[in-house]
């Protein structure tokens, strides 16, 4: 048996002041998963490829950590003692264990791109070394303990739908119980359980509906984990009943085909879960439902001129106090901003938007001004948007991957070579070229295997 | 927001320590942040660097003026992890937190008309994508500061009753700013996928006004900090 999960080359970081790092590959087009232990230390993966680790990173002496044990192996372990005893602010490159690794299957037979993704990212050819007598069972400890940390990455992924996190939940359960390689994630096991008995009232019946369309695999799946946390432990069954019962119930009455709506079956993997008006689903109708919508019951106030000359403008102040800029259809496409003129202030902008044979835009305007004061312009779209940050994009491009990673887990090719392609563009737009290659190679891979 | 609530020392020395440089000089903060995000492989981490430890700044500093007062017992450590955290979000995608208390966001209309101006700039610069968030977030703005203008905007789409003011001001706001496909069509409700959608574009921009409120009220104090010092020394 090999020492260790992770006895690839590591390149240590001991720099004063900072976390003691481990560093392995780099971080993929989709980012990172990590998951932090009570005392600080931090294990964080590939999100796309979890058998590949980015770094563990640790406050304080490592000297005492069962953890760190586990996951290098003792013979690293006192290099690195050594090392941070020295006192070098230098990075040490730390010595590989005598080993043959051997890619994870799962991720890499979906992908079919694991030669490109080590090229750019991770170091398999110059860890491939050895007799090849322990083959397997080093990637496999790998692969586990980094589908682990994913799993609990989406449980704890606030942008996800409730059933989404919860089913992340309860497989992080039931992997725990049944794969001794993951033992090091027993002291989150309570958490879960509570995250999982928080998570289940959230869940909407329409959730279950999407799920209970999917993929039979998928909802086998889901179903067999429920059955067997709710089993497990006490505090779960209760709250989870329901669910079930639910999923049963579906199960049972397939819906007549008319009624699916594809919008629905995408939106249970839509990111964000912070619905601040879930609540009113049964309240009193909304007053958006009343026949009239709001602005179009000014439209009297516009006289159309029955051939509207394309310089036509009229500004115009409504009864509901909103400013109003009306153009001809020449100037579609684009907006009204309104300058106060000290010091050329944008006060509020809006798109001009069909009204009959014009184009309006509606503006709301602090109360507290004159009109002279304000000057409205009509611009193209282009002149209100700035340059992206470069921060912005990355984070962009990450969730991007993310969702990527999301739509191929549950077998939606099509969703995943878009957002595949989308990251693409955003990591170009950041200059992150190689990051940028891998997400479209993914893109078109993902499309081929699926054509 | 916190606003009356003073900073511990302590506190003002983590924000001291993210905040110095400036001038064309990198501060130990911006070099702290370029070594991690180098680690985590993002090349051309300069300007990165300087908006991570500017959010960073921004964020801990909301944090610090909330009450009860808080103590730090090692300012720089701790405006140190509050970077490398940061960080950690960055690389799984995520941005900053949701304001935990809307309504905050609600109660602070006296701060003079100066802020309000200020606020209405920082969200015009915070504008780099489509139009319709910067639109909406001025909409929104407009109605926070001057909630009689919703008086005659009744007619308008609005949430049903029980809804938070936030979301009323973020309907109005939403409709202003050209998003009409988040409304139901006349006569009818919302499916979930389009509620989720809503509820996703209302906390953009509820976001994007919190941010650019903290911003400057952020920045203000630190102008006023910078002028005691300048005064003290004199």
């Amino acid at each position: 048996m090999p020492n260790s999960v992770y006895p690839q080359r590591l390149s240590l970081h001991a720099e004063e002041d900072s976390p003691i790092a481990f560093m392995g590959t780099l971080s993929g087009p989709a980012g990172s998963s990590l998951i932090e232990y009570p005392d600080g230390t931090i294990l964080e993966v590939d999100h796309l490829q979890p058998a590949q680790l980015v770094q563990i990173s640790l406050t304080g002496s490592i000297a005492g950590s069962e953890l760190l044990l586990h996951l290098i192996g003792e013979q690293r372990m006192a290099e690195a003692i050594d090392w941070i005893e020295l006192g070098s602010q230098a990075p040490k490159m730390l010595s590989a264990e005598d080993y043959f690794y051997e890619p994870p299957p799962d991720d890499q037979a979906l992908y079919g791109q694991s030669a490109d993704y080590f090229a750019a990212f991770g170091s398999a050819g110059s860890i491939q070394r050895g007799s090849g007598s322990r083959k397997g069972s080093t990637s496999r400890a790998a692969a586990e303990v980094g589908n682990l940390v994913r799993t609990a990455d989406f449980l704890g992924d606030t942008r996800l739908e409730p059933l989404e996190r919860l089913l992340a939940g309860a497989e992080f359960l039931v992997q725990l119980d049944t794969r001794s390689s993951v033992q090091i994630f027993r002291p989150f096991q309570t958490q879960v359980v509570s995250a999982i008995a928080d998570l289940a009232p959230q869940v909407s019946r329409e959730e279950l509906t999407e799920l209970s369309e999917g993929p039979d695999q998928l909802l086998q799946s889901a179903i067999g984990n429920l059955l067997s946390v709710s089993n497990q432990f006490r505090e779960l069954k209760f709250p989870l009943e329901p669910l079930l019962r639910e999923l049963e119930d579906l199960q049972r009455s397939e819906p007549p085909a008319a009624v699916l709506d594809m919008s629905v079956a995408y939106s249970l993997f839509d990111a964000s879960a912070n619905d601040y008006e879930d609540d009113h689903q049964a309240a009193a109708p909304l007053r958006s439902v009343r026949p009239e919508p709001a602005l179009m019951r000014h439209e009297r106030t516009v006289a159309i001129p029955p051939q509207v000359p394309e310089d036509y403008r009229k500004d115009e102040q409504l009864p509901s106090g909103l400013f109003r800029v009306s153009v001809s259809s020449a100037h579609s496409g684009q907006w009204v901003r309104a300058l106060r003129k000290e010091g050329f202030l944008l006060l509020a902008s809006a798109p001009l938007l069909p009204n009959g044979l014009l184009l309006s835009a509606d503006l709301l305007i602090p109360p507290d001004l004159d009109e002279e004061s304000i000057e409205f312009e009509v611009v193209e779209k282009s002149v209100l948007t700035g340059q992206p940050r470069q921060l912005d994009l990355i984070r962009e491009a990450i969730t991007a991957g993310r969702n990527a990673t999301s739509a191929a887990r549950r077998g939606d090719a099509d969703s995943a070579a878009e957002h595949w392609e989308e990251c693409g563009d955003l990591w170009q737009q950041a200059g992150d070229s190689r990051r940028a290659t891998l997400a479209f190679q993914l893109a078109q891979s993902t499309f081929y295997n699926q054509s | 927001m916190g606003e009356g609530t003073a900073l511990s020392s302590s506190g003002q020395a983590a924000i001291d320590w993210l905040s110095e440089g400036g001038s064309g000089k990198t501060s130990a903060a911006e070099m702290y942040a370029h070594g991690l995000l180098k680690k985590a492989g993002i090349t051309a981490a300069q300007e990165p660097a300087q908006d991570v430890v500017q959010e960073v700044a921004i964020n801990l500093w909301t944090y610090l003026t909330k009450p009860p007062p808080k103590e730090l017992d090692t300012p720089v450590a701790y405006a140190r992890t509050a970077l490398h955290n940061h960080i950690s979000k960055i690389k799984r995608g995520q941005t900053t937190e949701l304001p935990e208390d809307l309504e905050q966001v609600a109660t602070s209309s006296d701060r003079g008309k100066n802020f309000e101006l200020l606020v209405r700039s920082k969200l015009e610069s915070l504008g780099r994508e489509d139009p319709w968030l910067t639109s909406a977030a001025l909409s929104y703005y407009t109605l926070l500061m001057h909630p009689e203008c919703a008086e005659n905007l009744s007619e308008l789409p609005s949430p049903a009753a029980g809804s938070t003011e936030a979301q009323a001001r973020c309907w109005t706001a939403l409709w202003i700013s050209g998003q009409r496909e988040l409304f139901p069509p006349r006569g009818a409700g919302s499916d979930p996928a389009l509620r989720r959608k809503r509820a996703r574009y209302i906390a953009q921009v509820i976001q994007r006004v919190e941010e650019a409120r903290a911003a400057v009220a952020f920045s203000q104090q630190a102008k006023t900090l910078q002028t005691q010092k300048g005064a003290a020394h004199a």
